[in-house]
């Protein structure tokens, strides 16, 4: 919901809002993930803090999505927490997994908001409005 | 937890008595557990539909700090628990000082008898736990975190305790206390109750509350700290976008009609005189240096 605060306060308007939950597992993320894609159209941030679920757990269920779902907008992804390290390496991987992964890993929330911002920008650029 | 200092002595799991888990002993039932190793906290992670079960337990079981962070926990189960501790409150209140309880039962919350010798804490559901820099941990933070320090914070949503406890620790400005009291829509000890603790907290010479929409805690935190408080408070409340009528991920947070929403948590709480910070990033400038 912070986040969601956010991105208003920067003028974009969020499509949607889910939460994993606590404790989800690579399935869940997955799910979610199909969810909020459902109706995005400019980009998928995705900010966690984790705690009782690992960010590498989060991580494998990107991966996992990026396999069966292949999103066709850009992920902002921040993760901060348990195993934040090992997520990160496991996400460092992706782009050679997947050659059109659009992934965007920032350090905190503002900068994972900054950089939606930027992609926002970008769009209504390219839309010539 | 261990990595925190808590001493985590023993685990209860019906039906699992007599194994050994992580080096600790499994026990039957809460009470069994509590004689044999003379635990006086305890943390509940059974499934939602369980929480009310184990939490009477608990308190049957004597304990008087019991976490809780399991979420979506239902209301009605809630409202059980919650009447279950007022009564053990009071027979305990009852049994320390016999005719001193006049006034007790039934008194508006914030406005009880605190820290009774006897007294039940009951933190949660959907509680990150409670966590002392470098003393102990109940619950589930990233314990890196935090540092030991001077600020209490005090919570709803868990992730957004460890958001303002990490920039905390960025800004160089270390914790005495971290709770979150839960996002359940009804939750056991409220913000009004943790504040009273922090105000006779040595240890706590400012505190942070990171409040959300629904209910009305941040309104009775106000309250309070127009009455009593006598410590420097921040706040930050989020969902000032989120729209009335929808559930925000939390099962607390969601704008009823025409209560519960964000600017009138932060009204409340300017009236009482607390300093509200419009973003995450205005805290640490907000508290008073010293």
């Amino acid at each position: 919901m912070a986040t969601t605060d956010l991105l208003r306060s920067q003028g974009i308007k969020p499509a949607n809002l889910v939460d994993i939950g606590k404790g989800a597992k690579a399935r869940r993320v997955v799910k979610g993930l199909e969810l909020a894609l459902s109706n995005s159209n400019l980009a998928l941030l995705l900010n966690l803090f984790c705690s009782v679920t690992h960010c590498d757990e989060i991580a494998r269920g990107i991966l996992a999505a990026y396999g069966e779902l292949s999103p066709d907008v850009p992920l902002v992804v921040r993760l901060e927490g348990e195993n934040v390290q090992a997520a990160h390496e496991l996400l460092a991987g992706v782009s050679e997994q997947h050659g059109h992964a659009d992934l965007h890993l920032v350090e905190s929330l503002g900068d994972a908001v900054r950089q939606v911002a930027t992609l926002w920008r970008g769009d209504r650029g390219g839309r010539g409005r | 937890m261990r990595t925190h200092g808590t001493r985590v002595v023993g685990a209860v799991t019906f039906g699992q008595g007599g194994t050994w888990c992580a080096g600790v002993p499994v026990f039957d039932t809460v009470k069994e557990a509590v004689h044999a190793t003379d635990a006086n906290a305890s943390l509940v992670c059974v499934p939602a539909s369980e929480v009310m079960e184990a939490l009477l337990e608990a308190v049957d079981a004597g304990l008087r700090v019991i976490v809780c962070v399991t979420s979506h926990v239902p209301a009605r189960d809630m409202v059980r628990v919650n009447a279950y501790l007022l009564n053990a409150r009071n027979v305990a209140y009852a049994e320390d000082s016999p005719g001193a309880q006049t006034g007790v039962p039934g008194a508006p919350r914030g406005t009880r008898s605190y820290g009774e010798r006897k007294q039940v804490y009951l933190i949660g559901p959907g509680s990150p736990g409670v966590f002392s820099p470098g003393k102990c941990i109940v619950g589930a933070m990233p314990g890196h975190v935090a540092k030991p320090g001077s600020i209490g914070v005090l919570s709803r949503s868990g992730s957004l305790a460890y958001e303002v406890t990490w920039l905390l620790t960025r800004s160089g400005i270390g914790q005495s206390t971290i709770l979150g009291i839960g996002d359940g829509l009804i939750v056991g000890t409220g913000f009004a109750e943790v504040l009273a603790m922090f105000e006779d907290d040595p240890s706590t010479e400012q505190i942070v509350i990171v409040g959300e929409i629904g209910g009305q805690e941040e309104e009775m935190a106000a309250a309070f700290i127009a009455d009593r408080l006598t410590k420097p408070v921040v706040a930050f409340i989020v969902g000032q976008t989120a729209p009335p009528g929808r559930r925000m991920g939390h099962q607390g947070a969601v704008i009823e009609g025409y209560e519960g929403t964000a600017q009138l948590k932060i009204d409340a709480l300017e009236k009482a005189g607390v300093r509200v910070a419009r973003t995450l990033d205005e805290i640490p400038r907000l508290l008073e240096r010293g």
